[in-house]
This record gives C-alpha cells, sequence and structure tokens, in this order.
C-alpha cells in the first residue's frame, strides 16, 4: 500500500548544525497492516512522519501510497487519501468552532467544499450518531466550541475525524503522548478499535513501550534517520516492553562502541 | 436631526467595511491594511462609471469587484511570495494611491446630479412622502428623501450582511473560517490555505470597495484620500461590536455586532462633533481609542495574574 523508496532529508545542510534526519528509509507497509515506529529523540520517526503527509518534502525518494506517486504533491493534496492525528490535542481541531462544523469539515476530507449548506440535516444526523458511539456524553452538545473540551475529547473527535472517510493510510504521531494515562489509554482503545474495524493501514509514531508492544502487527525501529530493526508476525506478538528496552541498550552500546573504536584508531594511526 | 440621520447612514454604509475588516482581521487574524486603498478604488471606480452613464447599480458591483481584485493582489503577494502580511497590504494599499488617480484621472469627482443609487432612494422617498415637506417620526422631524436614502442603505446593508453569514455557513466558508482557526488542521483536512486566504482578503476588500462605492454616491463625490485611515476604523466598528455581542458569540451575532458597532461609532463621532471636537483630532482620537481597546484585555489578565500570583505566594507555610 505505502512504499517509501531511498528517503533522505538533511536540516540546515552544509552548516555548523547540519542534522540528518532521514539517511534512505526504505519501508514497504502491505494494505491493512499496523504498523508501529519507535525511536529515540530526534532519531527521524516525526520527520518520517512528516515526510509522508507532505509538511516537509524529502531532498531525495519516493513516496508511493496506492500505486501513486506522492513524493510532489502539496500537504493538502495528499491529505485526500491521508488521516492525520497529531500529538498536540489542540492541532488536530479548530478551536473556535463547533463540535459538529469540526465534523462536518472532517466529512468532506480531501474533497471539494462548494456553496451547498455545512451542517445539512443528514450530516447532523450522521454526526450525532457517530459521537453517540464513543460513549462520551457529547452527543447532546454538539453546538459547543471544541475547544471548551478536554485534550482527550478533543483527540478522540480528531481521531473520529481522520477516519470519517476512510484513509488509504492513517498516521498517528504520538498522539496519546500530551494526555494524562487515563485518556491515553481510552484514546489507545479507540484507535485500534477503529483501525481494526476498518482494516486501516496505520503507521504509529509512539514514544509508549507498553504502547509499542502491545499494539500493531508489526514494528520498525528508527535510530540516526536509519531504520534499524524490524520486526514481524510471531516475533512482533511476543514482544513485550522489557525486549524494547533492552534493544535500545543494544544500540546504543554499540554506538559507543563504535566511538570509542573510532578514537582508538585515531590515537594509534593519525 | 439631519445630522444624527447622516451619521446613521454612513454608519450603515462603513458597516461593510466593518464586516470587510471582521473577515480579515478576526476570522484570518490578517492585519490587512489594502482597505485604505481599496475603498478608494471602490468608490472611484462607481463614480467614473456613474459619470459616464452606467446603471449606479452596475457602477456599485463594479467597485466591489475593483476591491476583490486588490485583495486577491494582497493575498497573493502573502501566500505566493510569503511577503509579511502587513507588508504586502501596504504595497498594494500604496500601489492604489496611484491606479485611484488614474482611474478618476483628478483627485475628485463630484457625482452631483447624476443618476446615483443615492438619488435614487432619494427620489423614490419623495415620491412616497408627496413632496409634503418634512415627515415627522417619534416626535421628530426628517426629511422623507433623507429617511428613504436611509432604509435602502439598510436593506443594502442587510442584502450583503445576510449573503455573508450564509456563505460563512457553506462549506467552503466553513472552511474559510477554519483556515484563520487552525492551519494545520485544515491543511490536513485537504484545504489550500494558501488559496482560502486569498479567497478571504478578496471577499473582505470587495465588500469594503461596495463599501466605498455607496460612500461615494451618499456623500456626492469620490476623492482621493476618502479611504485613509479606514483600517482602523473598520477595526474600532470591530471592537465595539465585540464588545456589545461578546467574542464568544455565535457567527450572527458576531457580525451583527460588527454592523452595530460601525454604527454605533459613526454615531458617537456625530455627536463628539457636536459637542466641539476638532475634526482635526479624529484620527487621533480613533486611533488611540483602538489602542485602548487592544491593550485593555492584556492589562486586565496581567492585573489578575498578579493578584492570584500574590496570593499563592500567601498560601503555603
Amino acid at each position: 500500500m505505502l512504499k517509501l523508496k531511498g528517503l533522505h532529508l538533511t536540516f540546515n545542510a552544509d552548516t555548523p548544525n547540519e542534522n540528518r534526519a532521514l539517511q534512505g528509509v526504505d519501508l514497504e507497509i502491505p494494505e491493512g497492516q499496523f504498523l508501529i515506529v519507535i525511536g529515540t529523540n530526534g532519531s527521524g520517526k516525526s520527520t518520517l512522519q512528516n515526510v509522508i503527509s507532505g509538511a516537509l518534502l524529502p531532498d531525495e525518494g519516493q513516496i508511493i501510497l496506492d500505486g501513486a506517486d506522492l513524493t510532489k504533491w502539496s500537504e493538502h493534496r495528499r491529505a485526500r487519501h491521508i488521516g492525520r492525528v497529531f500529538q498536540n490535542p489542540f492541532s488536530g481541531t479548530a478551536p473556535s468552532m463547533s463540535i459538529e462544523e469540526n465534523l462536518a469539515l472532517a466529512a468532506r476530507r480531501g474533497m471539494s467544499r462548494g456553496l451547498s449548506w455545512a451542517l445539512s440535516p443528514r450530516i447532523r444526523r450522521d454526526i450525532r450518531d457517530r459521537i453517540a458511539s464513543l460513549n462520551m456524553g457529547l452527543e447532546g452538545r454538539l453546538d459547543i466550541p471544541i475547544g471548551s473540551l478536554s485534550g482527550g475529547q478533543r483527540q478522540a473527535l480528531t481521531l473520529l475525524m481522520a477516519t470519517w472517510r476512510t484513509p488509504k493510510l492513517l498516521l498517528l504521531d504520538e498522539h496519546t503522548a500530551a494526555l494524562d494515562p487515563k485518556s491515553a489509554e481510552k484514546i489507545i482503545r479507540l484507535t485500534s478499535d477503529i483501525v481494526e474495524s476498518k482494516k486501516l493501514t496505520t503507521l504509529m509514531v509512539t514514544h509508549s513501550m507498553p504502547q509499542a508492544a502491545a499494539l500493531g502487527q508489526r514494528l520498525v525501529m528508527i535510530h540516526r534517520g536509519r531504520i534499524v530493526r524490524d520486526i514481524s508476525g510471531e516475533e512482533k506478538r511476543r514482544l513485550r516492553p522489557e525486549d524494547l528496552i533492552r534493544i535500545f541498550e543494544e544500540i546504543r552500546l554499540i554506538e559507543r562502541l563504535d566511538e570509542s573504536a573510532a578514537q582508538m584508531l585515531r590515537e594509534n594511526y593519525l | 436631526m439631519t445630522l444624527l440621520l447622516s451619521a446613521l447612514t454612513i454608519g450603515l454604509i462603513l458597516s461593510l467595511l466593518g464586516l470587510g475588516v471582521y473577515i480579515s482581521f478576526r476570522i484570518f487574524n490578517f492585519a490587512d491594511i489594502t482597505p485604505d486603498g481599496s475603498l478608494t478604488t471602490g468608490g472611484a471606480l462607481a463614480a467614473i462609471l456613474i459619470t459616464q452613464g452606467i446603471s449606479p447599480v452596475w457602477a456599485t458591483l463594479a467597485g466591489g469587484a475593483a476591491g476583490f481584485l486588490a485583495g486577491t493582489l494582497t493575498g497573493v503577494l502573502h501566500t505566493r511570495f510569503k511577503i509579511h502580511a502587513l507588508l504586502s497590504g501596504i504595497l498594494v494599499m500604496t500601489a492604489l494611491y496611484s491606479v485611484n488617480l488614474h482611474i478618476m484621472g483628478r483627485s475628485n469627482v463630484p457625482l452631483v446630479s447624476l443618476d446615483t443609487l443615492a438619488s435614487r432612494a432619494e427620489s423614490w422617498g419623495l415620491q412616497a412622502g408627496g413632496f409634503s415637506g418634512n415627515m415627522s417620526l417619534m416626535g421628530r422631524f426628517f426629511s422623507p428623501g433623507d429617511l428613504a436614502v436611509c432604509s435602502a442603505t439598510f436593506i443594502v446593508m442587510l442584502f450583503f450582511s445576510l449573503l455573508l453569514y450564509f456563505f460563512l455557513r457553506t462549506n467552503m466558508g466553513t472552511a474559510m473560517r477554519a483556515t484563520g482557526d487552525n492551519q494545520q488542521m485544515i491543511t490536513a483536512l485537504g484545504v489550500n490555505v494558501a488559496a482560502m486566504t486569498t479567497l478571504g482578503l478578496a471577499l473582505s476588500n470587495g465588500l469594503i470597495g461596495i463599501s466605498g462605492a455607496l460612500l461615494a454616491q451618499y456623500q456626492g463625490f469620490a476623492d482621493v484620500q476618502m479611504g485613509i485611515g479606514m483600517v482602523v476604523w473598520g477595526i474600532a466598528s470591530v471592537i465595539i461590536g465585540e464588545a456589545l455581542v461578546g467574542q464568544n458569540s455565535g457567527l450572527g451575532l458576531r457580525l451583527t455586532g460588527a454592523v452595530i458597532g460601525s454604527v454605533l461609532f459613526r454615531l458617537l463621532v456625530a455627536i463628539a462633533l457636536r459637542w466641539g471636537l476638532n475634526p482635526n483630532d479624529l484620527k487621533l482620537i480613533t486611533a488611540v481609542f483602538v489602542l485602548v481597546a487592544l491593550v485593555t484585555p492584556g492589562l486586565m489578565e496581567r492585573l489578575k495574574g498578579r493578584k492570584s500570583a500574590s496570593k499563592r505566594e500567601e498560601a503555603p507555610c
């Protein structure tokens, strides 16, 4: 479904602050797969999502979704096929507009927006039904500004909005990181419900090792702009949070070894 | 009383300016200064078309179209060439000054004894009033002609306000409001923020162009200076409107607020001038008024913050 070929992206190239965020990422996600992406801070996992969504353009490489080459598409054009939930719960909704207006906007994601009534009786009925199915008691208050809701409520609605029209790809960017543990748990349950029931091709970035171990059918670990581990199938099913922490330790150890080896070589030969 | 009626009529005409500024300033949070030029462009084009014998209805709409183009230009400068919002407006406004002089061919075009919307409304009012001299309303005397002009202005204002209200509730208008509210979100929902911002500024200046066209017809001339200070005027109207209806009220109420704010501001100015305010001080006072209105909420917030901070310091131990 999604194919990434040789993605490279360097920030501040040829300056002292040069940051090689992506150094050749190749990845293929088959249709309906739920992929988890983990990595240390600054590893490039958020950059990867931004390159896929079109918020950033890669220096090199190709992004192919369902056979179409999206590499040169603008961010808003890609939105036709991609649903997104952001880390910041405030990013996914228009705060001063009502709950139903926000959902009506999402109901036309990637479609033309003409001069017909945004809140037609039919879409209002749809919105009420779908929000009622979230069991958050919001269906009676659809006309209040969405900005008056809590972060968890807004994130649940953003998730509903991102998947209202079934996207070819769902991007979740640490979408529970800014929530309290209880809300985070609810959002995770909602996420796996939606992804499973709609069989969505999903790429979820997370900081949480328990989430990374429990969710998804495949896990990819990114380090210094490269994919360093790709775990799927039986191995992914047996994966526990401790295993992931151990893998992180290993990578750190290898890096330290590399550094000390380089140090030794410098001392001996220069 | 004629003075108040005239202030009311100008207030209603400038409420279209208020609505235009509401779009740029409140929906997009974009300090668009183009109106200082586009209001004149609307007035100038309408005036020159009327002197050429073109129907005042078409002349007014042409004034709106000219404003629409001016707004489009500001939007393109800002979104396409990444020029700072304020500077894009300044560039277009400055360029328009010359354009306006070219349109009119001189700095002032009189419309006396020509067929304008104002003269049509006036003669209609005089006919309906049966040339009976002044009419009495609530114990005051009005000329039926002036009253007809004011009512006609009200109807025109109502027409464009409703049009704007309905537009903002359509799929496109809802997306436009969301563009001003949260660009990241609306991009992720597939809306081209640059195009939407440009369209918003075009609509805003289109309304302002119509306002200029109506103003020229009402005052009986178009002048190259007529737009100066109009942005601040519009912002003042929007702020007064918000003070009246509250910032968190619904869309319809907020648009109504901008209209009422414009009328009220004009009436206040008329009364102040009547009481002997020096007209030269008018723009200074308007600017100070807007400054105070912009600064006060922040000051109140800080005062509150300081109070709660000192409470917090007292609380522990």
